[in-house]
């Protein structure tokens, strides 16, 4: 499988802000990739880029191996992308609008289009503008999936969606990766992430902390297990972050793997449960701005 | 086509689908209320149209409110910028031939039986020009009026900017925002401004206003609705309410024409502007009222205009002596003032004139200019042309009516009736201040029939001496006593 999307040393600011600093990350065909940041951390800003709808300052983005600034406008047919801020203004209903839209994609499904319509309950008879702001959201997916689209990009509008829509949803970017189609979508929802990606970009302070592919990285971690009444050095390291409180009155922490080996914990206190996605998420958000990367280069 | 320009003429003509609905309902409701006739049909559905077109053009918008989508669809950048320029200018120009259409459309079927007649006259194109270019001449009052509406409003805006300073105005705020307060109150004082103009001109400026005021009403509506997120039931509600505010206008427009018109108060130039008005939408106001409006109670010192009137418009004049039978009576008899009696008569041409006609005037002039002795020059000069019968002039003479008296001298040089002889045997009768002006008369009456100096010596002497021929020389005269 070779790298649909490639970002290298990419850079933005938006005045004296600088959003992006030397992004670099790839994504693999028939992937799904999960950007995983902070509110304002540039995840959708990336995406932005990615479309051609934003400029970017440094750097290099390609797709298919075309740089996305250069590229013929006609690549964009294989592309989907789903935002908050794509608005149809027009005095339309939602059926004329599809109708229209399928005209800028030779090869949309409109079977699949109808069918998922049906399914969701669709009125295809009202005006866009009277849909309610997940209905929107929900459209412009059903217009991504319908447009027979090899990538599509999700900025962050699950978290619009009501828990059944989410999980339709999901399940069909799922599927369309299955069939062999790329995802990237960009979340706040850690459960998104665990459930349907396949790699994670993890995004701090304009920089890219993880790069991995999820079943990769609970290896970087260890999660472990103060039990009261017993201490150990460790938890007093400022690499070793508090997870949460346990039911039997225990309290976990989450180091990074090489902090075990420097301290040479055994396994007693290792927390059975293993690392979640959520805890790393925890993790990233205390440390300092260092990379996983110069962690490890660090550590090694 | 391209796609994208498929979608925005799809859209355009949506919308001016739209507008053209809204203007055939306040067209007939106009024509309700104004009474104006089918053949202005064409006329005010394509003014409005053009009005909606102009102002509520929402595809103007299309490639900014939907760039959001455009920007990630399969279309270069460059296409769209194209596509912008081009459609933008393309709508511009839809603007302004979509009404003309409509106004052709309808137009055509209208006066089809008169442009086929027309046209076995004078051949067809020559006929179908004349008759569009009339139109287009007509037309052209409504968009007038907006281009109007649009430079009072970018006057009143730009007062705006200088007085509350330009950074409170909304850059985008091309019409003044009547949803503040200092917008209302410049929109009041807007209204105020043409109240009074309104006192000093005429019903043409309340056009203006009523225009003003359903436009603004229509665009403040449209802002609230948005702003309020109605469904789209109360929207089409909603927007039903300038209509029913712009038909009431424009009945109180008529109303208030009507009296302007009807007033002695209202000036000649106010009248001509409410008649101007009126006669552009309403079919109520035929010749004959005009002719009403225009001459009752009018001032001598407005007779000018009048007069510039009659030169501009010499279709009303025909107009008039055409239905003299119906009008002159009235005329006459609405008159104060003796100069102006004079001036009304000449408007009608002697030959229709008739010796009850003359009768109706020298009564009326009798009346407004009490203890005449003598008539006006003109009024002689006009009433001589009368086609009188021998009798009744021989009447006038021996009569104790100095005035018919004159009239009759005015006669002399009508040759078939051969009154000279006549003239010179009832000189005596006359009393000194009229035989004064028959003198008068006689030497500008172009006499060939008579001389002044024979009358004179006639009446002096006692003595006459005419013939039949009345072609009388100095030589020929008897010798004076």
């Amino acid at each position: 499988m070779g790298k649909v999307i490639e970002v290298k040393n990419l850079g933005k600011s938006f005045g004296a802000k600088q959003v992006l600093k030397n992004i670099s990350f790839s994504v693999e065909e028939g992937s799904f990739c999960a950007l995983l940041g902070e509110n304002g951390a540039g995840k959708s800003t990336i995406l932005k880029i990615l479309m051609g709808s934003e400029t970017l300052d440094r750097g290099e983005v390609s797709i298919f191996d075309f740089d996305v600034f250069k590229s013929p406008s006609k690549l964009r047919e294989n592309i989907g992308y789903v935002s908050e801020n794509i608005h149809f203004e027009l005095p339309l209903s939602a059926m004329e609008v599809v109708d229209h839209y399928k005209e800028f994609y030779p090869q949309f499904d409109m079977k699949l289009f109808t069918r998922i319509a049906r399914e969701r309950h669709f009125d295809l008879n009202k005006h866009f503008n009277d849909y309610s702001r997940g209905q929107k959201m929900q459209f412009t997916l059903m217009l991504a999936l319908s447009i027979n689209a090899k990538i599509i990009l999700v900025d962050e509008v699950t978290s619009v969606l009501d828990i059944y829509a989410r999980k339709y949803f999901m399940t069909l970017l799922h599927q369309f990766v299955k069939m062999g189609g790329t995802v990237v979508l960009t979340t706040n929802i850690i459960a998104e992430v665990q459930n349907y990606a396949t790699h994670l970009v993890m995004l701090k302070d304009g920089k890219v902390h993880i790069n991995a592919v999820i079943r990769d990285i609970p290896k970087f971690f260890v999660k472990i297990r103060k039990v009261p009444g017993k201490e150990h050095d460790i938890f007093s390291d400022r690499e070793c972050y508090w997870a949460g409180e346990n039911t039997d009155g225990s309290n976990s922490y989450i180091i990074p793997t090489y902090l075990k080996a420097r301290y040479e914990l055994s396994d007693e206190w290792t927390d059975r449960r293993g690392v979640q996605l959520d805890d790393i998420f925890i993790y990233f958000f205390n440390v300092s701005s260092e990379t996983l990367e110069d962690k490890n280069e660090q550590a090694a | 086509m391209n796609k994208l320009l498929r979608l925005f003429f799809t859209l355009h003509f949506k919308a001016m689908a739209k507008n053209l609905g809204l203007s055939l309902i306040l067209t007939l409701g106009i024509m309700v209320i104004m009474g104006t006739s089918v053949e202005k049909f064409p006329l005010i559905l394509s003014g409005l149209f053009f009005a909606f077109n102009t102002l509520f053009n929402e595809t103007r918008k299309f490639f900014g409110d939907n760039l959001s989508w455009m920007i990630i669809a399969p279309i270069s950048k460059k296409k769209i910028l194209l596509y912008q320029f081009v459609t933008a200018s393309l709508a511009l120009i839809l603007t302004y031939i979509a009404p003309a259409i409509v106004f052709i459309a309808c137009f055509i079927p209208l006066y089809f039986e008169k442009i086929r007649n027309f046209a076995l006259d004078s051949g067809v194109s020559q006929a179908v020009m004349r008759k569009i270019i009339l139109a287009f001449s007509e037309f052209s009052f409504i968009p007038s009026s907006v281009i109007a509406f649009t430079l009072t409003f970018i006057f009143f805006h730009f007062i705006a900017c200088i007085v509350f300073g330009k950074s409170k105005m909304q850059p985008s705020a091309f019409l003044l925002n009547t949803q503040t307060k200092k917008g209302k109150m410049l929109f009041l004082a807007l209204i105020f401004a043409n109240i009074i103009l309104i006192q000093f001109f005429s019903a043409s400026i309340l056009y203006v206003t009523t225009m003003i005021i359903f436009l603004v009403s229509f665009n403040t509506l449209i802002n609230l609705k948005r702003d309020l997120v109605l469904s789209r039931v109360t929207d089409r509600h909603i927007l039903g309410i300038p209509v029913v505010l712009s038909l009431a206008f424009f009945g109180s427009l008529k109303i208030y024409s009507d009296h302007q018109l009807s007033s002695p108060k209202t000036s000649m130039i106010a009248k001509l502007q409410e008649i101007e008005f009126q006669m552009k939408f309403s079919d109520y106001l035929d010749e004959k009222r005009v002719v009403e409006f225009l001459h009752s109670g009018l001032q001598y010192k407005e007779y000018s205009v009048l007069t510039e009137v009659y030169e501009e418009w010499p279709e009303l004049k025909n107009s008039l002596n055409s239905k003299k039978d119906l009008v002159f009576t009235k005329l006459i008899q609405s008159q104060k003032d003796p100069r102006v009696l004079t001036q009304i008569l000449t408007i009608f041409d002697a030959k229709n004139l008739n010796v009850m006609d003359v009768e109706q005037f020298l009564s009326q002039y009798n009346k407004v200019h009490k203890g005449a002795q003598s008539l006006p020059i003109l009024a002689l000069q006009h009433l001589s042309q009368v086609k009188m019968g021998r009798s009744d002039l021989m009447n006038y003479l021996v009569s104790a009516d100095p005035l018919k008296q004159m009239l009759a001298v005015s006669f002399a040089k009508n040759t078939e009736l051969n009154l000279g002889p006549e003239i010179v045997k009832s000189i005596n009768n006359f009393n000194d201040r009229t035989l004064e002006q028959a003198k008068a008369v006689l030497s500008l009456s172009l006499c060939r029939s008579i001389s002044t100096v024979e009358v004179m010596n006639a009446h002096k002497a006692e003595k006459y001496s005419l013939k039949n021929d009345c072609k009388f020389t100095k030589e020929r005269l008897p010798a004076s006593k």
